[in-house]
Order: structure tokens, then C-alpha cells, then sequence
């Protein structure tokens, strides 16, 4: 029994040391920058007919990244809980509504967001206040938000997919969006780059 | 038994260390970065309130960043009333929380509500917190002087100084109808708010 008790013991602590940094923060990381992998995960959401066709997940209740058909993709990092994100959601929606509505563009680029930390219901309920229109998946457990390293948000990233299927982060923006003329133009300038020499 | 004796250290090493595992993310809008005050991880409750559902509500009145002084019983007959007390402005898990509830008026206005928030804090200080977020959609009021005087009405006045992280549902007869004194290193969950809001008109 006083073995029992010295393990559990040890493992308080480790857990007190891992979890509560001095200082009593949440130590922040460095979150995913230009030129990283991103990574694969996979949500389980369940989508409506229109998100899934738009994502090209098909039928499927759970589905990574991999899953997803485009060339670009722009991911919104948020929380419905912080105050400054519905503030990109108009320049959202009009990158949305473009890009949609080009045929050129409709197949290469997705606009959606990840809400971290959050419930369905809370995501429905933001999606109602602020019109959203386009994908929003949920990071419950907040494997993602962890995977992308911890960022602070509203956190943009744009991700490239190459020829091979890798996907690559081309552009990050922590904050507001200075406007969707400059999130398009910076999306259209992407789409021309050509991939990096190996 | 010796097979017991044998796993039960691995047991409950596995249950002390997924009590860790439990993710967290307070504060963390990139506004408030560098402005919020973390005070580390406190005692989840330290008061017991007096007040059950089915009770009265106490009334008070109290001076709100708008330079109103609002009083409970001028909702009565007139609107239900959820309060929100937090504990303290410019800290993690409050400046979700309020901002949050911008997301919920409608829910407010379907049933016929109206949402107060209300800390310790005095108005300047709530005052510069509410235009950090944007500005709230509800009455922010301050339990400032005497200190904590309705935090302690409802007994939810913790040890520190500061209110409890409480929600209390009162409907228009002025009766308390849900009461949430929470973890307070916990943001509560809006659903289960907006489920008591819709369960006052039924």
C-alpha cells in the first residue's frame, strides 16, 4: 500500500510540474508558422450535405485533412468565446462568396474555420449571430489547437497542398484581417507561386 | 488479491494523471494578450450559499459602468434575470466568459431575459475591461462598496474577496430557478444556460 501511495504521489507531482509551470501560465508555445507540415488530424463533425460536398468529404462522419479536396485551403483558428474574432468573419464570408462563386477558383480553394475549445451547440449559436458561411469544425478536446502550437487567435493559416498531396503552411496572420481585398490578393498570389525546389 | 495489490498502483496513477490531461484555453484571444492577469489555478469553490431554487431573490441595487444604478426588483413582472457574477475583470477565464454571451442574446430576447454582469471590481476598472472587449450587450455592475455586499447577500462571497464564478436564474415573480455556483477555474458551458432560459416559459 506505501508503494501505491509513493506512485501516486510521483505522478502528482510530475502532473503539477507538466500542467502548472511556474509563473501559474499555460506556457505558450510557438504556434505553426510558414514552411511547416500541417498536420493531419481528423475531426469527427457532423457537416451538413452542402459543407461536405464543399470540402469533397463525401458521406464521411470522420475525416482528416487528407480527406478534404482543394489546392489552398484557409483555416480560421478561433473560439467563440474571444471577442475580437467575429471581426474577421465578413472578410471570411467575401473569401468564401468569391472564390465559390469563380469557377476557376470553386474546386482549389476552401475557406473554413476550427473552433477550439468549443461545443457544437456554442458553434451553431456563433455561426447564427454572425452569419458565417462557410465550414466550421470543432477542436473539442483541443488536439488541434495543440497540434498547430497553441496559438492565440484569431490565428489564419493558409495551406498549400503540392503535387505529392503534402500540405504546407504558406501563410500565418495572428488578429484581425486587415481586409478581404488583401486576404484574397494574398490568396491569389499563392496560387501562382510555384512550389519550393527540393 | 495479489493480482489487486499489483494493478492498483498503475490504476491509480492512471486516474491521478488524466486529471491533468483536462485541456484549457482562458484568455487567449490575441487582444488580450500580455493584459490578463493569471492567477493560476484556485480552490474551485470557497463559499456555500444559503440560497436554494424556489427562493426569493434578494434584491439589491448597484451603480453599473453606465452610470446607472439598476435594481433587481425593477425586473420584476417584467423580465426574467440571469446573473452573472465573475470574480475579478482582466483575468483568464472572465474575459471569455462575458465576451461569450455575445453569442447568446438571442436567446436572451426569445425568452424574455435579461443578463447582469456583476464583480467586485469597482468602475473604473470594469469600465476599461468592458471597451477592452468590444463593450458588452448587458449591464455591468459593481459590488465594489460596500465590498462585496451582494456577493455576500447571495452567499457566494469567497474567502479572497472576490464572488464565486455564479450564475442564478430568477424568473419574473423575482424566484430563483437555477443556481450555478461553479468551478471557477471553469468557463460554464453556454448550452446548459440557455436550456435553463428556455425551461422558465415552459
Amino acid at each position: 500500500m506505501m508503494n501505491a501511495i509513493r506512485v501516486v504521489l510521483l505522478v502528482l507531482f510530475i502532473g503539477i510540474s507538466v500542467s502548472f509551470p511556474p509563473g501559474g501560465a499555460r506556457a505558450e508555445t510557438r504556434p505553426i508558422a510558414t514552411g511547416d507540415n500541417f498536420p493531419n488530424l481528423s475531426f469527427r463533425d457532423i457537416l451538413s450535405k452542402g459543407d461536405r460536398a464543399y470540402l469533397g468529404t463525401g458521406k464521411k462522419k470522420t475525416f482528416s485533412i487528407k480527406d478534404m479536396h482543394g489546392t489552398l485551403f484557409i483555416f480560421e483558428i478561433f473560439s467563440t468565446y474571444c471577442m475580437s474574432c467575429p471581426i474577421n468573419v465578413p472578410v471570411l464570408n467575401t473569401a468564401y462568396s468569391t472564390e465559390n462563386s469563380d469557377p476557376k477558383f470553386r474546386q482549389r480553394v476552401k475557406v473554413l474555420a476550427v473552433a477550439i475549445g468549443n461545443t457544437k451547440n456554442e458553434v451553431e449559436c456563433y455561426k447564427q449571430e454572425y452569419k458565417l458561411l462557410y465550414p466550421v469544425l470543432t477542436d473539442f478536446t483541443f488536439a488541434f489547437h495543440k497540434a498547430l502550437g497553441n496559438p492565440r487567435v484569431p490565428y489564419t493559416i493558409i495551406v498549400k497542398r503540392d503535387a505529392s498531396g503534402k500540405d504546407i503552411v504558406v501563410y500565418t496572420h495572428l488578429g484581425i484581417i486587415e481586409s478581404a481585398d488583401s486576404l484574397l490578393n494574398e490568396v491569389q498570389k499563392l496560387l501562382r507561386q510555384k512550389p519550393a525546389s527540393q | 488479491m495479489v493480482q489487486k495489490k499489483r494493478y492498483l498502483p498503475i490504476l491509480l496513477s492512471l486516474i491521478v494523471t488524466c486529471l491533468f490531461l483536462t485541456a484549457d484555453l482562458h484568455g487567449a484571444s490575441e487582444q488580450f494578450k500580455g493584459k490578463i492577469y493569471n492567477p493560476g489555478i484556485l480552490k474551485p469553490v470557497d463559499s456555500k450559499t444559503h440560497l436554494k431554487v424556489g427562493m426569493k431573490a434578494p434584491d439589491f441595487t448597484l451603480s453599473s459602468i453606465a452610470g446607472e444604478r439598476v435594481s433587481l426588483s425593477e425586473y420584476r413582472q417584467k423580465k426574467n434575470v440571469v446573473i452573472s457574477f465573475v470574480p475579478a475583470a482582466w483575468t483568464p477565464v472572465c474575459s471569455d466568459q462575458w465576451p461569450g454571451y455575445n453569442i447568446a442574446k438571442s436567446f436572451f430576447d426569445k425568452n424574455n431575459a435579461l443578463l447582469i454582469g456583476i464583480s467586485v471590481d469597482n468602475i473604473p476598472a470594469l469600465y476599461a475591461w468592458s471597451k477592452e472587449m468590444g463593450g458588452l450587450w448587458f449591464p455591468v455592475l459593481s459590488d465594489f462598496y460596500p465590498h462585496g455586499a451582494v456577493a455576500k447577500k447571495y452567499g457566494i462571497l469567497r474567502s479572497s474577496g472576490v464572488s464565486e464564478r455564479a450564475l442564478f436564474v430568477i424568473d419574473k415573480k423575482g424566484i430563483i430557478r437555477y443556481i450555478d455556483v461553479h468551478n471557477i477555474n471553469e468557463r460554464p458551458r453556454l448550452e446548459v444556460l440557455v436550456k435553463e432560459l428556455e425551461k422558465l416559459n415552459k
